[in-house]
This record gives C-alpha cells, sequence and structure tokens, in this order.
C-alpha cells in the first residue's frame, strides 16, 4: 500500500480545527535545531523554561524548588524558569498529550524505560552538547542509559542501584551465617529458611511488574541479555535465559518464595517482606526499605547484587531531556546544563537519596549503612532495554514467565513463544 | 353633469394567513426554544464525542507519531489486527467477560428491583443504599475489592472457615473473569436496578389483581405478566450493561493489569497499552473502531429486537 506522509496542516484544511484538534493533532512543528548549544556568556540567554519534574522525593520536591530557580536566574538573569511537579500516575498519557497538543513542557524527567519511545517519535532533542565539556565525568551505564541510536537524548542526573537486601534477623533466626552472593548460595540456604517458616526471596510476576527489577537483573546475572545487539532479535531465549527462568522455577517449585506476588503484588503493608519473612531481596532498593511500614532498617544489610557469572543489578537513570518543540532551546538546554553541574547534583542527589552519575561527585552516603553500601554499586548496575519496542517485549515476556512459575507451561515452551512473539514484533520495524 | 366616476371597491380579499417561516413554526411550537436548550450540549457532543470518533477512525487509517506526523496507511492496522493473536486473545477475554458479567448483572438488578418495589417501612433508605456503589469511585472499589479477593483476605478466611479454599480469585486464568464480574455486578446492580424499579412501578397493578383471582401463583404472575411488561426496560439494561462491560478497563487496570498470563486482558486495555504505552496511535484507534463498530451492532440487534416487540 502506498504510503503517504500527511502534514498537520493538510489535516486542518482537510477536517477542520475541531476535529483535529480532538485529535490532539498538534505537531510541535519545530524544526530541528539541535545545534543550538549553550553560549559562554549566560547575558546571552534568554527566555522562559517549563520544566515537568515527578515527586522523586514525595515529601520535599514543590518546596526544593524555588531557591534552586532563584540560584540559576543569579546567574541567568533573563531565563524564566517555571518548574511543575507532576505526579507519576499517568505520566506518559499526560506527556505525549501535552507534547501531541503543543502544551509540552521545554524540559522534562525522564527515565530509560521511556526515552527510546521519545526519542524515536522526534520529540526529543539532541543534548550532546550539554555535557559535551565534562562528559568524561559522567559513569558510562549513565550515559549508555540515556542514549538512543547513538544520540544522548538526556543529561543524567540521578541512578539508583538494587543490590541485594539481606534481613539478618531472619538469617539469624535460620541459622545461617554466611551471605549468600550467588545462585547455587541462594538454593544452599533456601531449605534451611523454609523449615523456619520463612521465604528466601520474593519474584514478583504480577504483570503490572516491570522486569527490569524482576528477570532482567537475573538474566543479565546468569550472562544473558534481553535482546541481541542489533536490538532486532530475542536473546532471552539463550541458554541463559533457560537457566534464569529454571532457577525461578525452582524457588517457586521448593516454596522458596511467596504465590501471591506471582498473580498480583500485594500493597506495602501486607507484603511478606515488610512482615519479616523474607531473608533476601533484589527486587527494590534500600530507598523502597525506607518508606515500607513496620521495617526496622537495622535488620537489614546491603551486599553485592548476586551472580550466576557476573554480578549485576537493576539501576534506574533518571535525566533530564530538552523537547524537540521546546520555544527556546538554548534557555532550555542552560537550564539543564545549571542543574547538572556537580555542585547541583551533588545536592539533588543527596536530598533525594540517589547516586550522583557523575563521578566527580564522590560518595554521597559514605556513613550510611544501606545507602551507602549500596553506593558502592552504582556502576555494577544496568538500566534495561534502550529500544523503542522494550515495553511491547517486556509485555510479551510477561505472561510467557508467570505461565511457567504457575505450572502451566514448559521452560522452554515459555521462552520459546515468547522469543517467537518478540521477533514478529520487532521484524515489523 | 358631471359624471364622477370611481373605482370600483376593490374587492375584499379572503384573509390570507400571515407567511409562516421555518422560524416561526419553531416558535409556535415550541421546538426553537427546546433546540436553543439543547445547542451547548449539542456542540459539546460535537466537539468531545462525534470529533473524537471521526477522529479516530481517522487515526485507525495511518501510523500517528506524536510530533503530529501521520503516516497514511489504509486498512493495514485493521489487517495487522486480524493477525495479531493478542487481538484475538483481548477480543475473546472481552467477549467471555460479557457473557458472565452481563446476565449476572440484570439477574441480580432485577432481584433487588423485585424487593424494592414493595411498599415498606424504610424502603427509600433500602433504595438510596443499593444506590450508594453506583456513586463510588470505581478505583476505590477496585481496591477495596483486591483485599477481599487477596489470598489472605476476608473471603478466603470466610471459605476457610467452612473448609474450602484458598480461593484463587484473581489468580487462576479460570476465576479471574467470574471474579471480575463479581464486582461488576456490585458496581452496577445500582443503576440498573432504578430502571428496573421504574418499569415495575409502571405495570398497572389490576395485572396481577386479576391474576390473583384467577388464581395465579407468584412465579406465574411474574413470569406471565411482570417480564413481558418490563421487557423494554429489560432491553435497555441489557444493552447498557453490554456496552459497559465491552468498555471494562478500570478494574482490570486496577486490579490484575490483565493477567494472570492475559486471562483478563479486555480490547479496551489493549487499546490504552497501544496507544498510551506503545505509543501506536492508529493500531489503537483500528482496534477502538472494531470495538466501536461491535457496540453499534449490539445495539442495532436490540433496536431491531425492541421493534420486533412493539
Amino acid at each position: 500500500m502506498g504510503e503517504m506522509e500527511v502534514s498537520r496542516r493538510a489535516l486542518l484544511r482537510v477536517f477542520g480545527g475541531g476535529a483535529v484538534a480532538a485529535m490532539g493533532v498538534a505537531a510541535a512543528g519545530c524544526g530541528s535545531d539541535s545545534g543550538q548549544t549553550v553560549p559562554a556568556n549566560p547575558d546571552d540567554v534568554s527566555g522562559k523554561v517549563t520544566m515537568w519534574i515527578y515527586p522523586i522525593d514525595a515529601t520535599h520536591e514543590k518546596d526544593w524548588w524555588p531557591a534552586q530557580i532563584e540560584a540559576f536566574r543569579k546567574q541567568y538573569t533573563k531565563v524564566d524558569v517555571t518548574v511543575t511537579v507532576q505526579p507519576w500516575a499517568d505520566r506518559d498519557t499526560k506527556l505525549t498529550t501535552a507534547i501531541a497538543g503543543d502544551t509540552g513542557p521545554d524540559v522534562v524527567y525522564l527515565i530509560p524505560d521511556q526515552l527510546p519511545q521519545y526519542a524515536q517519535s522526534g520529540s526529543l532533542a539532541d543534548v550532546s552538547d550539554v555535557i559535551a565539556s565534562d562528559k568524561s565525568d559522567f559513569r558510562p551505564n549513565a550515559l549508555d542509559a540515556m542514549t538512543y541510536n547513538d544520540t544522548l537524548y538526556g543529561v543524567p542526573i540521578l541512578m539508583g542501584g538494587t543490590g541485594t537486601l539481606i534481613n539478618k534477623k531472619v538469617m539469624a533466626a535460620a541459622g545461617i551465617t554466611q551471605t549468600p552472593a550467588s545462585w547455587d548460595d541462594m538454593l544452599a540456604i533456601a531449605p534451611a529458611l523454609k523449615a523456619k517458616g520463612y521465604y528466601l526471596t520474593e519474584y514478583e510476576a504480577d504483570p503490572a511488574q516491570t522486569l527490569n527489577l524482576t528477570f532482567y537483573p537475573l538474566l543479565w546475572e546468569a550472562g544473558g541479555e534481553v535482546l541481541s545487539p542489533d536490538g532486532k532479535s530475542a536473546a532471552f531465549n539463550s541458554p541463559a535465559g533457560v537457566a534464569t527462568l529454571s532457577y525461578l522455577k525452582q524457588l517457586v517449585d521448593g516454596g522458596y518464595v511467596p504465590t501471591q506476588p506471582l498473580t498480583k503484588t500485594p500493597p506495602t503493608e501486607s507484603d511478606p517482606v515488610a512482615h519479616g519473612k523474607v531473608a533476601v531481596v533484589t527486587e527494590f532498593g534500600v530507598s523502597d526499605l525506607f518508606t515500607m511500614p513496620g521495617v526496622n532498617l537495622a535488620d537489614w544489610e546491603v551486599v553485592a547484587p548476586l551472580k550466576k557469572t557476573v554480578a549485576v543489578g537493576y539501576g534506574v537513570v533518571g535525566g533530564l531531556s530538552v523537547l524537540e518543540g521546546a520555544q527556546n532551546k538554548v534557555a532550555a538546554k542552560a537550564w539543564v546544563k545549571w542543574l547538572a553541574s556537580p555542585d547541583q547534583l551533588k545536592a539533588f542527589d543527596k536530598d533525594r537519596k540517589y547516586f550522583s552519575p557523575r563521578v566527580s561527585v564522590g560518595a554521597l552516603f559514605a556513613g550510611d549503612p544501606l545507602t551507602g553500601a549500596a553506593e558502592k554499586f552504582t556502576d555494577d548496575t544496568k538500566s534495561g532495554e534502550i529500544n523503542p519496542k522494550a515495553r511491547q517485549v517486556m509485555d510479551l515476556i510477561k505472561p510467557e514467565i508467570q505461565a511457567t512459575l504457575l505450572g502451566h507451561k514448559s521452560v522452554t515452551a515459555a521462552l520459546d513463544s515468547a522469543a517467537k512473539s518478540v521477533n514478529d514484533l520487532l521484524a515489523r520495524g | 353633469m358631471s359624471v364622477r366616476t370611481t373605482t370600483p371597491p376593490a374587492r375584499p380579499s379572503a384573509p390570507r394567513p400571515a407567511p409562516v417561516g421555518r422560524w416561526a413554526r419553531l416558535r409556535r411550537s415550541g421546538s426553537g426554544i427546546a433546540l436553543l436548550f439543547v445547542a451547548p450540549y449539542l456542540l459539546l457532543f460535537l466537539v468531545f464525542r462525534i470529533g473524537p470518533t471521526i477522529a479516530g477512525m481517522l487515526l485507525s487509517l495511518g501510523q500517528y507519531r506524536i510530533n503530529g506526523e501521520l503516516e497514511w496507511r489504509g486498512l493495514d492496522n485493521f489487517q495487522r489486527l486480524l493477525q495479531d493473536t493478542l487481538f484475538w486473545n483481548a477480543l475473546k477475554v472481552t467477549c467471555v467477560y460479557t457473557a458472565i458479567a452481563v446476565p449476572l448483572t440484570v439477574a441480580v438488578s432485577l432481584c433487588m428491583a423485585q424487593l424494592c418495589v414493595r411498599s415498606i417501612r424504610g424502603i427509600a433508605v433500602y433504595r438510596v443504599l443499593y444506590f450508594l456503589p453506583v456513586v463510588t469511585s470505581l478505583v476505590t472499589t477496585s481496591v477495596i475489592w483486591l483485599w477481599l479477593y487477596s489470598s489472605d483476605g476476608p473471603l478466603n478466611w470466610l471459605f476457610g472457615k467452612i473448609g474450602v479454599g484458598p480461593v484463587p480469585w484473581l489468580s487462576s486464568g479460570a476465576m479471574v473473569l467470574p471474579s471480575l464480574s463479581l464486582l461488576s455486578v456490585w458496581t452496577r446492580f445500582g443503576y440498573d436496578m432504578l430502571i428496573l424499579l421504574a418499569g415495575l412501578l409502571a405495570i398497572p397493578a389490576e395485572y396481577a389483581e386479576a391474576a390473583v383471582v384467577d388464581g395465579a401463583s407468584a412465579w406465574q404472575r411474574f413470569w406471565r405478566i411482570t417480564l413481558p411488561q418490563l421487557k423494554p426496560a429489560l432491553f435497555l439494561v441489557v444493552v447498557l450493561e453490554i456496552i459497559q462491560s465491552f468498555q471494562v478497563f478500570d478494574v482490570i487496570y486496577v486490579m490484575t493489569a490483565g493477567g494472570p498470563e492475559r486471562s483478563s486482558y479486555s480490547l479496551v486495555y489493549m487499546v490504552y497499552d497501544e496507544g498510551f504505552h506503545y505509543f501506536d496511535f492508529g493500531y489503537a484507534s483500528a482496534a477502538g473502531v472494531v470495538l466501536f463498530a461491535i457496540t453499534l451492532v449490539v445495539s442495532l440487534i436490540q433496536r431491531w429486537l425492541f421493534r420486533e416487540e412493539s
């Protein structure tokens, strides 16, 4: 079938403004001018910048920004900045409709899970120039997470890490003295924990849960990858993938994990982790422990990510992206550059208990037994597949993993079925 | 002598009715003012309902990117739908859910309407109480039911007392749709009950009285008199419920996210995923158009059945 590009203006002519506005077909309409860089002299920058951020720190986010804007304006006197703290819920729905309706912000906070889709749709500007002068100061895994098709679409401002959380009290109650470092170690201590009424770990196969926190880190630990290096075919059905799913199946069949999270993640207050029933947690970070009711932080310690063939864990990277439709890209980039400077990042990350993507910032939580321990593994983290189809790929794998763990499919049948669906998806382009 | 000639007086013509324009007719019949009152709603309806519907249909024929580019694809999205196992699964889930939820909700609503039609002391309070779930937020209701259905929740505790369970309400592929249908009954029966109640109250009492005199039993009176008289209201309720069931989304979004193993992955959930999760708006619109077509066909069948009855 012949393909024809239809511009927004043509649509407006044919169908009238009302209908097209209702469609949300309001393109940014701006050509790419990613060549615009921030001038050395702040007085040469002027204009308005709007930024959407989310409650990274739920309690202080709104109060944090006015002082930063004021400090920025002392340097960039001709730039007005407005920061809007948007709710996490439905953030993509709001952002996509805002971009389509030409009411989007100039700068937005994105994570690697979102970035490739927006980049592929042509909604993001290249921000390589923002960090060109000190690129080497950023951790490579942070930059990789914000890079799509060899172009940097977001300046990293924070990093997180899951590490391996150990409930020392549970381990002691089961008479275990050796901290597990590998899958074999995990399987070795599981019977002792079960005998005392504890679970070895927790695995959330709930379709609402991201595989970035559950299946993928285990796959990486086994030396596997989700997709081939060119991103055009499935790679998770490799021997490493089979080993990963078999390991999980072993945990479920052995009764070493609670069963409810296999279908629905329990509310925090009734999570077996919060109730002190789980010995080892790999699916969330230290910051999650802080918000769990009833958790005694003194019972916990953080150790290196587990290892099958390589020790690696999931670590979120958050970055600031400049939208292609930004009214004033130079001013937007100036704001991002200022925020991503070492001094600003230090304050930003420390206040939110995240780690810095800049090496020069150094350790922020050296004195903190939990967060400080997790911070040491910042370089050993990956943040998921940087692919515009990553979410679809994930949604095709999830039901197959769940089917295996619920005993409805064999490991190889599930992985092969998922691989076929993923390959079909990727072949569509 | 002069002759005065006078022009004969003009013959008085028959009184002609004043020309009645379209607007005058509208004014006389009162339709004009009615139209004026309806106009704001009509405008909003056109802009926010008809407009997006047409726009969605147009989008289904292309690939739309959020930066405004629209690429014409003809019927490609529909062809892709036909080959997509995910779509067929979503359609099956939606149909099965509808087949369970609709009869269940209508049956409960009818029973409750029958109970509420009686003139007993405090019946108004009961009617209000039964209507409360309708005005409660669906998300709030879903969160509460999530707790009720949890493996160590109150329902399983209750079943455990009689030696049954634990029942995998939401964790089994076979149980998840009946469990969600129960929630649908809870949230919808109050609204349907109200419609059926109005229908029941409109049935002349003489029919039932005559039947009693003839010696008809309660069941015979219900089957032979109440049900046939209630058919228009019942048809309306059935159609509303079918439309509602075909559009099920909120409860699935909150309670199961389409799982386990896509056993509750409905068509609207798929539309949401394809649109706002994968940014494939054209494909999402195509699925939406199919849903629209199904709903339209069902509504037309209902209309035809209703005419037959008339």
